[in-house]
């Protein structure tokens, strides 16, 4: 009995007096002297000043060191410490928190909490030698026409990207960051989850990510065009930990990369239910948006990936810090049937915000510690080819700011001016970076035919291309195509795998100005669809195809 | 082609027949490779990890206890374990607060290291004055545990850390009672073994309290059963399996 008693008190004890974390907010900055020249990077400064944001901000100030001492004193462990938030994260007790609580120069406290977050996409492997991993690394740059950058010689040059990620195993050897490492390309390193230098151990999703930005093959292969850009790599990721304290960690590298002058953060991580509820999508409530609209609002643009909940019943849409407004959240596309693919999530965010705002290849050949490179899939790599491209642009047109930056990657997505939330304005193109292009808004292209009930769409006959995907065909030497079923039912024509597919897109936009419903397509014969009037009611149709974008009020 | 038209409920047999029109004429059709409503992207739903309702599955493993408190059979720690299989519903009163059951399967085994000569007496006669090797006593019970939960601290949909207080009721319906001797002495048997099932010595009912502490995707468990394994058939036996277990559940989420 006595053991019972034991252990059952044991475990009470373990629940009850099991130490929470807090974010402690302080009330002010008094007396805190500040020197932003000898705190941040000359890039720092220099990027405050391009976009009219104060190099002496009150955000950037260090907290005042005798209101941390006391806190830090009265709780049990200081966990870190945010100037951005002017707050410190402690773990204590009901009675050392109530302690600080009463404490004069303490605004608020919000609790925190800990739980096990893990993001992953299922593995589907398709390409079965190097011959078709060559084409997917050729087509994961060339759907964003990226090639043209490196034309011109652009290559993310004189642009910093920071990388958050679980770890950078190989990094520090792999002939695929030869020409990073021959430059001191890696700018800083660290580790948040165990405040130390080293990044080149633990999971390597970041060593995966960071190729998709910056990786060559031994014959020279891109599998990301930021080859020339400066890096800094840090770990705020712990699988299988507590979820909100990677959150934190992310906030603390946002501080850290911003210091450090990154101009780009890219952040193939993503937290949903596990740590929120879908009404905290809402691009202000959890601490890793927050952070991301903070560093957004220092003039560094921060890419996302829009998170792999697609096909998860529960959740499906954006996860943080995809949902913040001045975040560039970034969605999957399938390479093979060229729309989007199963497990990329869905937006908007909970205040009906666009997300995605643009997608690019989620499944994509990406560096392996064993296999030197392996296919893999999942928003994690779609973003950070967005980061590349979106240095490269940022090369081209240096005098953006972060802001007109993302602008104007959304509106070089390939379905602009048309958008949805599985795809947000399409893949970026590079060439509407490099040379004016002409609007691709064109009524001509459709035959709208509006019925007594039913509104009728055609595409102009001379327009109407016959996608190889979805039919069996007959190609010149008289090959029978073969047509093949995936596992997730999209169907591959194996002797044209990469190609960009022309499909008709619809939605239907309400009064408040978002979509109530969107549509994808296939494209064989006319009509293409019928839609009933009644649907259409007070409604914006819009639809796209082959570059075409018409809009039609009801 | 693509048809989309909304219908009222008084039109559903147009409807039917219009569809049943277009599913004809499908090898004809676009194919729609995507159709999304927003309204099912941001639905929040009631069925959650901490929503209001949730059901998952979870493993169990654990093991029994050796108190060596008096009319207690010494076991062998290791070897003498209880794991399952099952569904967990939960139902959430407030933000701290929740209720639910367990429906599952217990398989249970013990092996015993005491010499119970006098059960074994009763089993059979012959087999006592030899060295007994093995002695095992499995068994499966079918398992109802209703459970009241406190929860610690903010979460998201999340399941997040908790206590639960359990009481469970189970049904013993498989056993198996397995006897192995080894006889140096003996120049016609060297090993014998006595395998015997349905057993008349064991109670069929059981009931006990479990308290588990939670915390993500794990609990770890710790649980007293208030009936004991072997009934009033064994008179002379004064020695009981323990009436303690621990371990672990290992939740999967849905």
């Amino acid at each position: 009995m006595k053991c019972i008693l034991t252990i059952i008190i044991a475990l009470a004890l373990l629940s009850t007096c099991a130490q929470e974390k807090y974010w402690v907010y302080f009330s002010d900055k008094k007396g805190v002297t500040f020197d932003p020249k000898e705190y941040f990077h000359p890039n720092a400064i220099e990027r405050r000043i391009k976009n009219n944001y104060p190099i002496n901000h009150f955000s950037d100030r260090p907290l005042v060191k005798s209101y941390v001492q006391e806190v830090s004193g009265l709780a049990s462990l200081c966990k870190g410490v945010s100037r951005w938030l002017n707050a410190i994260v402690v773990t204590a007790n009901d009675a050392q928190i109530e302690q600080i609580r009463e404490l004069p120069f303490v605004l608020k406290i919000e609790a925190s909490s800990c739980h096990s977050v893990v993001c992953t996409s299922e593995e589907i492997n398709v390409t079965h030698n190097d011959f078709e991993k060559r084409d997917l690394i050729r087509f994961q740059l060339d759907r964003m026409n990226a090639h043209q950058f490196k034309e011109h010689g652009i290559t993310g040059r004189g642009l910093t990207i920071a990388i958050f990620d679980a770890g950078f195993p190989g990094v520090d050897k792999a002939p695929m960051f030869e020409h990073i490492r021959a430059r001191d390309g890696i700018i800083g390193t660290y580790d948040f989850i165990r405040n130390t230098d080293n990044v080149y151990r633990k999971i390597e999703h970041g060593s995966m990510v960071f190729s998709c930005i910056a990786g060559v093959t031994k014959d020279s292969l891109r599998l990301g065009v930021a080859t020339g850009a400066n890096f800094l790599l840090a770990i705020t990721e712990k699988l299988m930990k507590e979820g909100l304290a990677e959150e934190e960690a992310w906030l603390f590298a946002a501080e850290w990369a911003d210091k450090n002058g990154a101009d780009i953060i890219n952040s193939s991580l993503g937290y949903t239910r596990r740590n929120h509820f879908k009404q905290d999508m809402d691009g202000q409530t959890a601490i890793i948006t927050r952070a991301a609209n903070l560093a957004s609002a220092k003039g560094i643009l921060v890419v996302s990936s829009a998170g792999n909940e697609g096909n998860k019943r529960h959740w499906m849409m954006v996860a943080a810090p995809a949902d913040g407004d001045s975040v560039l959240a970034v969605g999957a596309i399938n390479p093979w049937s060229g729309f989007h693919t199963n497990f990329s999530s869905f937006g908007p965010s909970s205040d009906k915000e666009l997300k995605p705002n643009v997608t690019a290849v989620g499944h994509v050949i990406a560096y392996h510690k064993l296999l030197k490179m392996s296919e893999t899939q999942g928003t994690s790599f779609s973003a950070p080819l967005v980061a590349g491209f979106a240095a490269c642009a940022w090369q081209a047109n240096p005098t953006l700011t972060n802001w007109e930056l993302l602008k104007r990657i959304e509106t070089s997505g390939d379905l602009y001016p048309y958008f949805d939330y599985a795809h947000g304005y399409g893949v970026p193109q590079a060439d509407c970076f490099l040379s004016n292009t002409a609007s691709k808004s064109n009524d001509s292209a459709f035959i709208v035919d509006i019925g007594d009930s039913v509104v009728t769409i055609s595409i102009r006959d001379d327009l109407l291309i016959n996608d190889t995907l979805f039919h069996v065909s007959e190609n010149h030497d008289g090959v029978i195509n073969i047509i093949t079923k995936r596992d997730d039912g999209i169907k591959i024509d194996k002797n044209h795998p990469f190609i960009k597919h022309e499909l008709f897109y619809y939605h239907l936009e309400n009064k408040e100005g978002f979509l109530d419903e969107f549509s994808v397509l296939s494209v064989e014969k006319n009509p293409i669809v019928k839609i009933g009037l009644d649907s259409l009611e007070d409604r914006i149709l819009r639809i796209h195809y082959y570059g075409f974008t018409r809009s039609i009020q009801f | 082609m693509v048809l989309r038209v909304q219908y009222n409920f008084n039109e559903m047999r147009i409807a039917l027949i219009t569809h049943m029109l277009i599913f004809s004429m499908a090898g004809f059709c676009q194919d729609t490779l995507l159709y999304k409503k927003t309204v099912e992207t941001l639905s929040e739903g009631d069925f959650g990890p901490n929503k209001k309702n949730y059901i998952h599955t979870f493993f169990k493993v654990g093991f029994y206890q050796n108190t060596d408190a008096l009319n207690t059979c010494l076991i062998q720690g290791g070897n003498s374990f209880t794991s399952g299989y099952g569904v967990r519903f939960k139902r959430k009163l407030s933000s701290k607060l929740a209720f639910g059951y367990d429906l599952g399967y217990d398989f249970n085994q013990y092996r015993f290291k005491r010499d119970l000569s006098s059960l074994y007496s009763q089993l059979n006669g012959f087999l006592t004055s030899d060295s007994l090797k093995t002695d095992k006593l499995t068994f499966g019970i079918l398992e109802l545990a209703p459970y009241f939960r406190i929860n610690f601290g903010k979460r998201g949909d999340h399941l997040g850390k908790y206590l639960d207080f359990v009481f469970y009721g189970a049904l013993m319906i498989s056993s198996k009672h397995v006897l192995k001797w080894d006889h140096p002495n003996s120049s016609i048997i060297k090993k014998s073994t006595y395998k015997s099932r349905r057993l008349g010595y064991t109670n069929k009912l059981f009931y006990g309290i479990e308290m588990r502490y939670g915390n993500a995707f794990y609990n770890l468990f710790m649980r007293y059963r208030c009936v004991h394994i072997f009934n009033s058939k064994l008179n002379d036996n004064p020695y009981q399996p323990s009436l303690i277990s621990w371990g672990a559940y290992i939740i999967i989420p849905d």
